[in-house]
C-alpha cells in the first residue's frame, strides 16, 4: 500500500454538513474614500506615495516590468537590465486594498515576480480608480495564477524585536498613482 | 432566598475566616444559609493533577451532598468552575446552580452595589483565572468599588495568572515562583495597602511567597472586605 | 518531585527570561490592540474560524482529494507522506534528481520541516540546507533550536547574534540590529541565486482552487519559492481550507494574533509553476504530511489540529514567558505544544508537558481558532498513569468519608507540605475553624 492509500485509509469518513457560512463583521473595511484610506494605511506601514516626476530619482538604475507603459519607461532613461543589480523594480499593480494598505500583483505572461522583490526599492504603479475596499473582494478578484498581496516594505523584528526594513525584500515601497 | 454554602476545602482546612465572612455576607443579603456538613471537596485538586478516578469519586460525593434545587454559593471561582465545567469533562452532570459569591450577588440577587464603608485604603484586586471558565467578568470589582473608603486600583498585568495552578505549584515550583514574584513586584510597585483576592488558592501561594521573601503584602478575600463593610 | 522542565528553568539566565518576557508582552499587547480594530466582535470571528476548521477536520478526506485534483490541474505535483521518514525521502529524492551531486537548498521558515528534521536528512543526503528567515538562519549557524514558533530567536539578544555573525565572517562586528540584518541579507542573496531547490511550509492550501498560500514579513519565503528551479512545499494535512473566500478571515486572524499586524507584508498565492512569466520555479511540489495527524484526528485531541501556528498562546502564557520554548523540549512549545507534543508523540514520552501549565485559560481566550487547550491539557493529564498516585487515592478516600475528612483536617497542621511547595513558600496557619463557628452559632 502506498502512502496515499495509507493516509486516505486512516482518515475517518467525511461527516458532511455544509461549509459554514461566514458572517464576520470587519470593522476595518472602509465604505468610502477608498484611495485616501489606502494611502493612509500605506504610510502607516512605512510605504511612500510618490508621483511620476519623482521617478527621476531612479533614472538609469531602475528595471521595468514588461507591461510598464513606454511613457513611464522613458522617464527612467536606459533602465537597468539585471534584476539583482537594479536599484529599483517598477511594476504594474492590479489594484490597491484600502482595508490593509496593500497592493496586489499578479504573475501574468511576461511579468517578473522578482522585480517587486529583489531590488532595494519597489515602485508600483497603481490606478487609484482600482482601489478595493477589503480583503475578501481583493482575493476574489485576483486571477487564479500566482500572485502576491504586498502590505508595506519587507521587514523583520527578529533581533530583540527591533523593526528593521528591507531584510530580504525591498526596504522602500513607493506607490505611484497612474491611470493608463 | 435559600442558599447552600459550599465552603471549599481550602477554607475548610485553612481559611475558616473566609467561610465566616461569606456566611455573614450572604445573611446580610437576606439569604437563608444551609451548610451541608457532609461536604468535603469538589474534586478539583485530583482532577487538575490528572487522577480522574479519585476526582470522579470526590465529585460524585459532592453531587450527593449538594443534591437539590436551591443555589449553591462558594467563595471561589475555582470550585465553581470545577462544578460547572470540570464535572462535565468527568462525564458527570453538574448541579443546577453553582455560583461564585460575587457572581451570585450581582447576577442572581441583582445587587449592582454593595455599599457600606471601611477604613480608607488602597487595594488591588487579584482576579483568579478560573473566573474565565464561568464567565466571571467585573462582578468583584463592581461590588468593591461601591464601598466607601476603598480605592480599587489596577495593578500590572491583571490578565496574567499568579502562577499557583494547584499541583503545578508543587511540580513546577521554580516556574510558579517566578510567575508569582513578578506579580508580587507589580503589587509592591503599586503601593497598595491590601490585595483582595476572589480565591484563596492564589492568595495562599502569593502570601506564602511574599513571606518567604520578606515582602510586606497583606491578602484578604473579597468576602472579608464585603463583610467588613457591613460593620 | 523534580522534573526536567523545572530544572531547565532553574538553569535559565534571568536576562533571557526578561527579554523573552518583554518581547512576548510587546507582541501580545499589539494583538490586543489590533484585533478589536479589525473585527466588530473578535470572539465571533474566532468562533467562525473555529467552525471552518472543524468542518475541515470533519471532512478532511474529500477536501484533500479535491486539493490534490486541483493542484494537478495547476501543474503542481502532489506527494503523500505518511510519516517523517516518508516526507524526508520524498524531499531528498527530488533534491537528488535536481542536483545529483548535491546542491544548495534554500529554506523558508516552516514548522513542518522542523517537525521532520528535514535539515539533518538533506545534509546526510549530501545537500546543503540554508535557512533564510533571519531568525532561523541564526538558529542554524548556532546549531541551536527555535524557541518560539513565530519568533525563533526570541531567547537571544543582539550581543549573541553579533558574536555569531562575527564568527561566521558575515561582516565587521556590530550590535546594531539594522546592520546585522543587512549582513544577513547580503550573505543570503548569493544562496538564493545558487540554490537549486527552495523548500517552504504552507499556511493554507485551498481545496477548491489548489492554490497554496504563504505568509511572511521578510521576503525570504517569496525568494525561496521564486528563484530556484524547483519549489517544494511541505504541508500538514490539516492545513487545507475549503474555499478562497475563507482566506480573508484566516489571514486577518493569523496576522493579528501573531504580531498585531492587519496583514503580513507578503501574502503569496502560488497557482503552479512558471508558465509564460519571466521568472518562477519550473516545478512545484506539494508534500502532504500525515505523521500522526490522522491518528490525532480520531481521538480527544483533534481540536489541536485547528492550530494555525500564530503563537498567541505562547505569547500570553505565564509559563512560556518564564521558561522559553526550549524548556518544552519539542518542536512545538507553549500551551499548544503541551497538547500537540503528547498528542503526536504519545503520552508516555511527552505527557509530562501537559503538567507545565497553570490552567489559567488565557491560551484559549486568545486562540484565533478557539482551541480548548486547558481542557485538553487536563484530559492528557488524566491519560498519564503516572499522575494516579497513592496520595490522590488517599485524598479520594478521605473526601468520601466524614470521619476520615475530619481526621485529615486535624492532622493537616502536623503534615509537612510537599517539597515543591516548601522550597519556595511558607505554609499558612489555620486561625479560624469554620465548622466550629457554624456549630456554635445561636
Amino acid at each position: 500500500m502506498d502512502d496515499r492509500e495509507t493516509i486516505l485509509d486512516a482518515l475517518p469518513e467525511a461527516r458532511g454538513g455544509g461549509v459554514p457560512t461566514l458572517s464576520v463583521d470587519v470593522k476595518a473595511v472602509p465604505k468610502s474614500d477608498l484611495w485616501e484610506r489606502f494611502v493612509a494605511r500605506l504610510k502607516e506601514l512605512g510605504g511612500e506615495l510618490r508621483s511620476l516626476e519623482d521617478l527621476a530619482e531612479f533614472a538609469g538604475k531602475a528595471m521595468c516590468d514588461v507591461d510598464v507603459p513606454q511613457s513611464v519607461v522613458a522617464r527612467l532613461r536606459e533602465p537597468a537590465t539585471d534584476v539583482w543589480e537594479a536599484k529599483a523594480g517598477v511594476t504594474m499593480a492590479e489594484f490597491a486594498v484600502a482595508e490593509t494598505g496593500s497592493i496586489v500583483l499578479s504573475a501574468t505572461p511576461g511579468r517578473s515576480r522578482l522585480l517587486s522583490l529583489a531590488p532595494p526599492v519597489h515602485v508600483a504603479l497603481v490606478d487609484p480608480g482600482r482601489t478595493i475596499a477589503g480583503l475578501e473582494e481583493a482575493i476574489s478578484k485576483m486571477g487564479p495564477e500566482t500572485g502576491v498581496i504586498v502590505t508595506g516594505p519587507s521587514r523583520t523584528a527578529d533581533v530583540e524585536g527591533v523593526m528593521v526594513m528591507g531584510v530580504h525584500g525591498p526596504r522602500r515601497l513607493c506607490v505611484v498613482p497612474f491611470a493608463p | 432566598m435559600k442558599v447552600r454554602l459550599m465552603l471549599s476545602c481550602l477554607c475548610d482546612a485553612v481559611y475558616g475566616e473566609v467561610g465566616v465572612a461569606t456566611a455573614r455576607v450572604l445573611e446580610s443579603a437576606d439569604c437563608e444559609i444551609y451548610f451541608p456538613v457532609a461536604q468535603t471537596c469538589c474534586g478539583q485538586p485530583p482532577f487538575n493533577a490528572g487522577d480522574w478516578n479519585a476526582a470522579r469519586a470526590v465529585a460524585m460525593r459532592t453531587l450527593e451532598v449538594f443534591d437539590g434545587d436551591s443555589p449553591v454559593v462558594v467563595p471561589s471561582a475555582s470550585c465553581a468552575a470545577m462544578v460547572r465545567h470540570g464535572f462535565a469533562l468527568l462525564g458527570l452532570t453538574a448541579p443546577r446552580q453553582c455560583y461564585e459569591l460575587c457572581e451570585f450577588i450581582v447576577n442572581v440577587l441583582g445587587r449592582k452595589e454593595w455599599g457600606g464603608s471601611v477604613d480608607p485604603r488602597r487595594v488591588a484586586l487579584h482576579r483568579a483565572c478560573h473566573g474565565r471558565m464561568i464567565g466571571l467578568r467585573d462582578q468583584q470589582r463592581q461590588l468593591l468599588k461601591s464601598i466607601k473608603g476603598l480605592e480599587v486600583v489596577e495593578v500590572g498585568t491583571p490578565e496574567q495568572c499568579c502562577g499557583f495552578g494547584g499541583s503545578f505549584s508543587v511540580t513546577h515550583g521554580k516556574v510558579s515562583e517566578g510567575i508569582g514574584l513578578e506579580k508580587l513586584r507589580q503589587i509592591e510597585a503599586a503601593g497598595v495597602d491590601q490585595v483582595v483576592s476572589g480565591d484563596m488558592g492564589c492568595a495562599m501561594h502569593l502570601q506564602g511567597l511574599a513571606k518567604r521573601h520578606s515582602m510586606d503584602i497583606k491578602f484578604v478575600h473579597v468576602a472579608q472586605v464585603l463583610a467588613e463593610a457591613l460593620d | 518531585m523534580k522534573n526536567r522542565f523545572d530544572d531547565y528553568v532553574r538553569s535559565l539566565d534571568e536576562d533571557v527570561v526578561r527579554s523573552v518576557r518583554a518581547s512576548t508582552e510587546r507582541v501580545f499587547s499589539a494583538r490586543a490592540k489590533t484585533l478589536p480594530e479589525v473585527f466588530d466582535d473578535v470572539d465571533h470571528a474566532r468562533r467562525q474560524a473555529a467552525d471552518v476548521k472543524s468542518y475541515v477536520l470533519d471532512n478532511l478526506k474529500p477536501l484533500l482529494l479535491k486539493l490534490e485534483a486541483n493542484c494537478a490541474k495547476n501543474g503542481v505535483t502532489v506527494h503523500w507522506a505518511k510519516d517523517a521518514a516518508s516526507a524526508n525521502r520524498i524531499i531528498t529524492g527530488i533534491c537528488d534528481r535536481v542536483a545529483p551531486n548535491g546542491g544548495t537548498v534554500v529554506k523558508a521558515k516552516s514548522m513542518a520541516t522542523e517537525e521532520i528534521h528535514l535539515n539533518r536528512h538533506l545534509t546526510i543526503a549530501g545537500h546543503t540546507p540554508v535557512e533564510t528567515d533571519l531568525g532561523e538562519f541564526v538558529v542554524q549557524i548556532d546549531r541551536d533550536k527555535p524557541s518560539h514558533i513565530v519568533a525563533p530567536i526570541i531567547h537571544k539578544d543582539r550581543k549573541s547574534i553579533a558574536r555569531s555573525f562575527e564568527r561566521e565572517k558575515l561582516g565587521p562586528y556590530t550590535e546594531e540590529p539594522e546592520e546585522l540584518t543587512m549582513q544577513a541579507r547580503a550573505h543570503l542573496r548569493s544562496k538564493f541565486q545558487e540554490a537549486d531547490v527552495g523548500v517552504s511550509g504552507v499556511n493554507f492550501a485551498i481545496a477548491e482552487t489548489g492554490r497554496i498560500v504563504l505568509v511572511e514579513n521578510e521576503g525570504n519565503n517569496r525568494l525561496s519559492t521564486t528563484v530556484p528551479r524547483v519549489h517544494i512545499a511541505l504541508m500538514g494535512i490539516e492545513k487545507v481550507l475549503p474555499r478562497e473566500s475563507d482566506l480573508a478571515l484566516f489571514l486577518r486572524l493569523l496576522a493579528g494574533s501573531a504580531t498585531g499586524q492587519r496583514l503580513t507584508v507578503y501574502t503569496h498565492f502560488i497557482g503552479g509553476p512558471k508558465k509564460e512569466e519571466a521568472d518562477g520555479p519550473e516545478e512545484v511540489h506539494l508534500v502532504l504530511l500525515d505523521n500522526g495527524r490522522s491518528r490525532v484526528l480520531k481521538g480527544p485531541f483533534r481540536y489541536a489540529l485547528r492550530c494555525i501556528r500564530c503563537g498567541a498562546c505562547l505569547n500570553g502564557c505565564p509559563v512560556y514567558r518564564r521558561s522559553t520554548g526550549h524548556a518544552y523540549g519539542h518542536v512545538y512549545p507553549g500551551p499548544i505544544g503541551a497538547v500537540l507534543a503528547p498528542a503526536l508523540d504519545g503520552v508516555p514520552k511527552m505527557g509530562e508537558l501537559a503538567k507545565a501549565s497553570t490552567l489559567c485559560g488565557l491560551c484559549r481566550e486568545v486562540c484565533p481558532v478557539d482551541i480548548p487547550i486547558p481542557d485538553m491539557l487536563l484530559k492528557l493529564r488524566s491519560e498519564d498513569e503516572r499522575n494516579r498516585t497513592s496520595e490522590w487515592t488517599w485524598f479520594g478516600l478521605a473526601a468520601r468519608s466524614n470521619l476520615l475528612w475530619k481526621a485529615g483536617l486535624k492532622l493537616l497542621p502536623m503534615v509537612e507540605p510537599p517539597r515543591g511547595w516548601k522550597e519556595f513558600r511558607e505554609f499558612p496557619r489555620k486561625r479560624v475553624d469554620f465548622r466550629r463557628w457554624w456549630r456554635g452559632r445561636p
